[in-house]
């Protein structure tokens, strides 16, 4: 107990000092016009796209916690898993890199987001979901859970799927998984985020 | 969203846990059928079509149901919504027919086309929902609902009328030369950020594109910083001599 306020306290004095030192180089940043604007920090944020227009060069992202961020992108910009910006689609998971240059944010670094499987966990494709749908999940012997949130899985779901969203599961615990042990659990939601 | 809940799922002791990585876009895009909970039918914003023969319809079918008998749906296509994401969904007790009438209306490039979860109005009363008799409605009425900091389109051609009311065309500069609306002033989405001292802020103001995504990202922009903004979201496209033509997407 006694460790951790000692702790509590280190955090609030180092906090300070870097609130002192940020409170220095806003100054210094404030002081030196327009040309230094580049050497400002980069920033990085992580994400969904939510628009993506190649005619204005831009790409909006929606950040948790702190809404849509729109980002330019230019020849200079780094794609990584995309060969080109063409193929930035909604709702793909992206990091974004950017720094900010007058009045806009220019990414320097644009990455999809590939989603890792947890150990043990393995990926099924549409075809070999189509087939286990058409048996029927008796007959197929699998639960197909749709984990995105319920209003938008009730309007839209795979056939024989049950809305479960991941927050749920997160929230309530094991026992919103009624499905038995002996089956294949299948969850799904929408595309690779 | 999906690797996370395999996660939980295998730390809880399912051992055979898998992901369909792809999801529901890969889903629609290989052909496939999709369908909707008898709770979203009944209080959803939808365009809801029975397919059976029209006795069946009067022994009994969904309340805000259109009675379209599947073998007439192809001649139908005209009673439709404008609005191609109007969600359209399709119940019949005829499996066969209700996954070909999918087919028939995604054809048609709606993309919100699906089955009620179970087939034909006798499981829907068997389940407790309330059914009507007699004749079902024979035309489609659908509004649908605006979507945040759109502006309806006749709301749009009104301001274009009056001229009282700024619109800024956020398109590049060689698509505003090649025809805009009149009255418009361009300023492209890419200079938007270095030229919002040319907006006035006490004025509700309304942005537009060619489709409404440079919109929507003009629009999320400007009410950040405290602009009173709406955006076109709809399909345009302007000529030249002035003349234009706008319709629902």
């Amino acid at each position: 107990m006694k460790k951790r306020r000692w702790n509590q306290w280190t955090t609030v004095v180092v906090m300070m000092a870097f609130c002192l030192f940020l409170g220095l180089a806003v100054n210094v940043s404030a002081k030196e016009p327009a040309a230094k604007a580049e050497a400002t920090g980069v920033v990085e944020i992580k994400g969904q796209v939510k628009a993506v227009s190649n005619k204005a060069k831009t790409v909006s992202v929606t950040v948790e916690g702190k809404g849509v961020v729109m980002v330019k992108f230019d020849d200079a910009t780094e794609f990584v898993n995309f060969k080109e910006a063409k193929e930035i689609e909604p709702p793909t998971g992206v990091v974004v890199k950017y720094k900010t240059v007058g009045p806009d944010n220019v990414a320097t670094y644009i990455k999809k987001d590939l989603v890792t499987l947890p150990d043990g966990v393995t990926e099924i494709k549409t075809e070999e979901l189509a087939e286990l749908v058409a048996k029927g999940s008796v007959q197929g012997n699998y639960c197909l859970i749709d984990s995105r949130p319920a209003k938008v899985a009730a309007a839209e779901l795979i056939p024989t799927a049950v809305s479960i969203p991941v927050t749920v599961m997160d929230e309530k615990g094991e026992k919103t998984l009624t499905c038995g042990k002996d089956k294949v659990m299948i969850f799904y939601c929408g595309g690779p985020t | 969203m999906s690797p996370k809940a395999a996660g939980l799922a295998k730390k809880w002791g399912w051992n055979h846990v898998r992901v369909y990585n792809d999801g529901m876009p890969a889903w629609k895009k290989g052909g496939n059928y999709t369908v909707s909970t008898a709770d979203y039918v009944r209080t959803g914003n939808i365009v809801l079509i029975d397919l059976q023969a029209p006795a069946a319809v009067a022994a009994g079918h969904i309340p805000k149901a259109v009675g379209i008998p599947a073998n007439q749906l192809e001649s139908a296509k005209d009673k439709f919504p404008d609005s191609l994401t109007a969600p359209i969904v399709f119940y019949s007790d005829n499996v066969e027919e209700s996954i070909k009438a999918v087919k028939t209306a995604r054809s048609w490039r709606y993309k919100n086309v699906t089955l009620l979860e179970f087939p034909g109005a006798v499981e829907w009363q068997k389940k407790g929902y309330d059914a009507k008799t007699g004749p079902a409605a024979a035309e489609i009425i659908y509004v649908r609902k605006l979507d945040p900091g759109e502006i309806s389109i006749s709301d749009f051609e009104a301001a274009l009328k009056t001229q009282t009311i700024p619109v800024i065309d956020v398109r590049a500069p060689s698509e505003y030369a090649a025809g805009h609306f009149s009255g418009a002033v361009n300023i492209s989405l890419d200079d938007l950020p270095a030229k919002l001292d040319q907006i006035p802020k006490d004025k509700f103001v309304v942005v537009h594109c060619s489709t409404g995504i440079r919109g929507e990202m003009a629009y999320l922009l400007l009410k950040e910083k405290g602009y009173n903004v709406k955006y076109l979201k709809a399909g345009c496209k302007c000529n030249l001599d002035g003349t234009y033509l706008i319709w629902e997407l």
